[in-house]
């Protein structure tokens, strides 16, 4: 008993000593940070030792005054990013009032009904944007540039030199902003006058960015950026090209005049025939066997079964096989539908022995009955053509976006 | 054996004061050794960071200025990478909530970035002559990782620093809060937000899985994941509050925002139209991945016999009337008409008077385009001299601001001016026919 007595009493004697050297220690430490604080400045220690931000201490950075603020911000050590974030969202609270005056009554709108339906409004709000944005940049120069988040910077400006950059990137906003004065005061629709401005306008644009950048570079930005550019490479997925097939694809479709909405009939005509002009360059630059690849990829409906093929895990060559049959059904089918001496009665007939004839031979590349009922929503629209439609005015299948 | 006794309990008290001084005061102790009289300092909760930083602010006026006068170091002396002592001490430096909502919002991007940039490479890595790699019809995965990478930015930023996420754009928190949850109360919202995450999750798992291709057995998983996440909001909801708040969510909802507004809809009206759509939701929105959604004709005609109950219900708990005026709210084209009259103070009764013109004169035309005893040439030259009537009483009623807009935009009237004669199908689409020749008749077989 004793003995255990005497462990205890030398253990605790131990700690005494030991919390009696933390804090002497910890009073030598305060004392030489006194110390070095006295040594670099003449004032008083309370005022100059690295005191803890107080509740005031947003109110001393001068809050009021933009400019002021984002340079005490700067000399305070934020990052460029923290002083951006800051601004921005000093900048939207100065511009608040006016954003709500444009709709006073948002914040008691029933969730049932939507915020935005008059126009003037809207332009009004893409106005008070545009400012917002210049105010951003008189506050802050170049560091008003946004931090990108998009994950398409590279692709788009890769080709652009580094010393036009700047210009590049200026005349794109402009462009957006002028674009955006035509599209605030469009309703569900673009009207033929709106879209000869918008028309008119990408020439001007075109025209811009050719004075910054030289034929070859000019070229390469539209690659990258261009509409046209862009429908290129959604219609050529599935055919893989090199670069050398985009670029001479891209050239023969840049020929045709663009697409505008409430063409009438002979306008229609004109460029369903300049379209098919188009293709036939496209297929003989190409070559014979790229070309017939081409025409395939470039079909829809194979483009969906090849998409089909590979979710359903079935073996690539498949999609060939069973665009081999579409073919070959559709070839047997435009002869009989060509064919005037067979009754109607019998034509349908023979239609629809066909529609059955080919769920027979694709069901078992299809890998069954799953894939082929898949395979009607994907790939396989062709086959509701064999069978008469039940309704003459029923719209025919078509992919639409749903949703919000 | 006593005076032992006596010696350990005076060295033992020694030691608890010792030991409570340290506890008090932390600064007592040189910082090598601070951290273990500071508890949970090795990563301080969002209590004792705010716990500490409120300490900080109050502190007597001489520190305060000393803060003031001495920013050169600020953001230093403010940083941390613990992201909620960071919050607690902006709040007790006295940032208000939209800046520290800024500042968080900030740091979280840095945060991400690695993740962001890794999405990236892969965009990088894929030559500009290749399919855009993050467009949703390219590259699932893609876009999928970029909404995830949305979600759980949103996700850090509300969990770090609760209600003040939604105080933005110089807006109430409460007020945006209250369009989306209606009056939940904050912890459930709290909730309601954490099943939303944990099941978008899930499915965009699913769907990216999908590549675009929905099999019956996806439509299953995620009908499955619907009922689950239901049940979880259910669990945690009244009956009550969860019927509202999936009023407030539904893409029903979504989808009839624009007619319920032109037809300024009651809030009883708006339930009436709900409750009508609702056993038909699937039909009419069905699942699909992403968005895209490939109509079979079965699937046409499966929503045009919904939409036919769903009228036939609604003319009931409406009336006539008011379902007359919710039909023409309904139709795109009157959506657009009253958004253009929006700035020109036209009156409800005049646009109604120029959207309703169109049924006559797509009678008109059908009639031309029937009449057998017109020539080709004959039928197309009376239809443009039917347009230009038309459009002469269009702009006539709608008056020189909105007439001209509304008469370049509406398709039928183009139609109608190309020459092609139109129709209007019972769920108010127009449907235009070309004027051609009529085909020969074809000679019976021969014998």
């Amino acid at each position: 008993m004793k003995t255990l007595l005497a462990i205890l009493a030398g253990l605790s004697l131990c700690a005494n000593l030991a919390l009696v050297a933390v804090l002497f220690a910890g009073r030598s430490d305060s004392a030489a940070t006194s110390a070095n604080a006295g040594a670099s400045s003449a004032t008083p220690a309370s005022a100059i030792a690295p005191a803890e931000p107080g509740p005031d201490t947003w109110a001393t950075l001068s809050a009021d005054d933009l400019p002021a603020m984002v340079q005490q911000l700067r000399t305070a050590g934020f990052p460029r990013e923290l002083v951006r974030a800051i601004a921005v969202a000093r900048i939207r609270e100065g511009f608040a009032a006016r954003y709500k005056a444009l709709r006073p009554d948002a914040a008691s709108q029933a969730f049932w009904k939507t915020a935005t339906v008059d126009p003037r409004i809207r332009a009004a709000e893409f106005q008070l944007y545009r400012e917002e944005q210049k105010a951003l940049r008189d506050l802050l120069g170049a560091d008003a540039e946004q931090p990108e988040m998009s994950i398409y910077q590279n692709r788009r400006f890769e080709s652009v030199p580094a010393a036009k950059l700047d210009d590049v990137k200026d005349a794109l906003r402009q462009h957006e902003e002028r674009r955006q004065d035509i599209y605030a005061n469009a309703i569900n629709t673009i009207t033929p006058d709106q879209q000869r401005r918008i028309a008119a306008l990408e020439k001007e644009h075109q025209a811009t960015l050719a004075g910054i950048l030289s034929p070859t570079e000019l070229e390469d930005f539209n690659l990258r950026n261009s509409n046209v550019a862009s429908q290129v490479r959604y219609e050529l997925a599935a055919f893989n090209p090199t670069e050398e097939e985009f670029r001479t694809v891209y050239r023969l479709q840049s020929q045709l005049e663009p697409y505008v909405p409430n063409m009438s009939q002979e306008e229609m005509q004109r460029r369903s025939e300049a379209q098919r002009q188009v293709r036939e360059q496209i297929k003989a630059a190409l070559g014979p066997m790229r070309a017939e690849e081409y025409t395939r990829a470039t079909d829809y409906q194979y483009r969906q079964t090849s998409q089909l093929i590979s979710r359903l895990e079935l073996p690539p060559e498949t999609t060939m096989k069973v665009w081999e049959v579409k073919q070959e059904i559709e070839g047997r089918a435009n002869t009989l539908r060509r064919d005037t001496s067979i009754p109607p009665a019998e034509r349908t007939k023979q239609l629809a022995a066909l529609a059955e004839e080919s769920t027979k031979k694709l069901t078992p590349l299809l890998g069954g009955a799953r894939g082929m009922e898949a395979f009607k929503q994907y790939g396989g629209n062709w086959l509701q053509n064999l069978t008469p439609r039940a309704r003459p005015n029923s719209p025919s299948p078509t992919a639409v976006r749903i949703g919000p | 054996m006593k005076l032992l006794a006596l010696v350990i309990a005076v060295s033992a008290a020694t030691n608890v004061a010792l030991v409570a001084a340290f506890v008090s005061k932390p600064t007592l102790a040189p910082p090598s050794v601070r951290g273990f009289f500071e508890f949970g300092s090795a990563s301080p909760s969002r209590a004792s960071a705010e716990a500490s930083a409120a300490k900080s602010a109050q502190r007597p006026t001489g520190d305060r200025v000393a803060a003031a006068s001495s920013k050169a170091d600020l953001w230093a002396r403010l940083h941390t990478d613990d992201l909620p002592a960071l919050i607690a001490r902006l709040r007790a430096a006295g940032f208000p909530p939209t800046l520290i909502r800024a500042i968080a919002d900030a740091e979280i991007q840095r945060r991400f970035a690695p993740r962001l940039e890794e999405i990236r490479r892969s965009v990088n890595e894929t030559p500009y002559w290749r399919g855009d790699p993050g467009s949703f019809g390219v590259n699932r995965n893609i876009y999928e990782q970029m909404t995830q990478l949305s979600r759980d930015r949103a996700k850090a930023l509300r969990e770090l620093i609760g209600q003040d996420a939604f105080a933005y754009s110089g807006m109430d928190p409460t007020e945006a809060q209250r369009r989306q949850f209606g009056n939940l109360a904050p912890g459930k919202i709290d909730l309601v937000q954490r099943i939303n995450d944990d099941y978008a999750e899930m499915s965009a798992q699913i769907r990216a899985a999908m590549q675009g291709i929905t099999l019956p057995e996806d439509r299953e998983k995620l009908a499955l994941l619907e009922r689950e996440k239901r049940a979880d909001l259910a669990s945690i909801l009244t009956p009550e509050e969860l019927a509202d708040y999936e009023m407030r969510t539904s893409p029903i909802t979504s989808r009839l925002r624009t007619a319920l507004t032109v037809l300024d809809a009651s809030e009883a009206e708006f339930q009436q139209i709900y409750a009508a759509h609702k056993p038909f939701a699937e039909t009419l929105y069905p699942t699909s991945s992403g968005g895209m959604v490939v109509f079979t004709s079965d699937l046409v005609e499966n929503r045009r016999a919904a939409t036919e109950k769903i009228n036939a219900q609604l003319k009931q708990t409406l009336g006539d009337a008011r379902f007359a005026e919710y039909q023409r709210a309904a139709d795109r084209e009157f959506q657009q008409l009253y958004q253009l009259t929006r700035s020109e103070n036209v009156s409800y009764d005049t646009l109604v008077r120029a959207y309703d013109s169109r049924q006559p004169t797509a009678e008109a035309s059908m009639k031309i385009a029937n009449d057998p005893n017109l020539s080709v040439a004959e039928k197309t030259a009376a239809l443009k001299q039917l347009a230009e009537t038309t459009r002469t009483q269009v702009l006539s009623t709608l008056g020189p601001g909105t007439g001209p807009v509304y008469a370049d935009s509406a398709r039928w009237l183009t139609a109608l001016q190309q020459g092609r004669a139109f129709s209007i199908m019972p769920d108010g689409n127009i449907s235009t026919r070309m004027i051609s020749a009529p085909r020969p008749v074809t000679p019976p077989p021969a014998k």
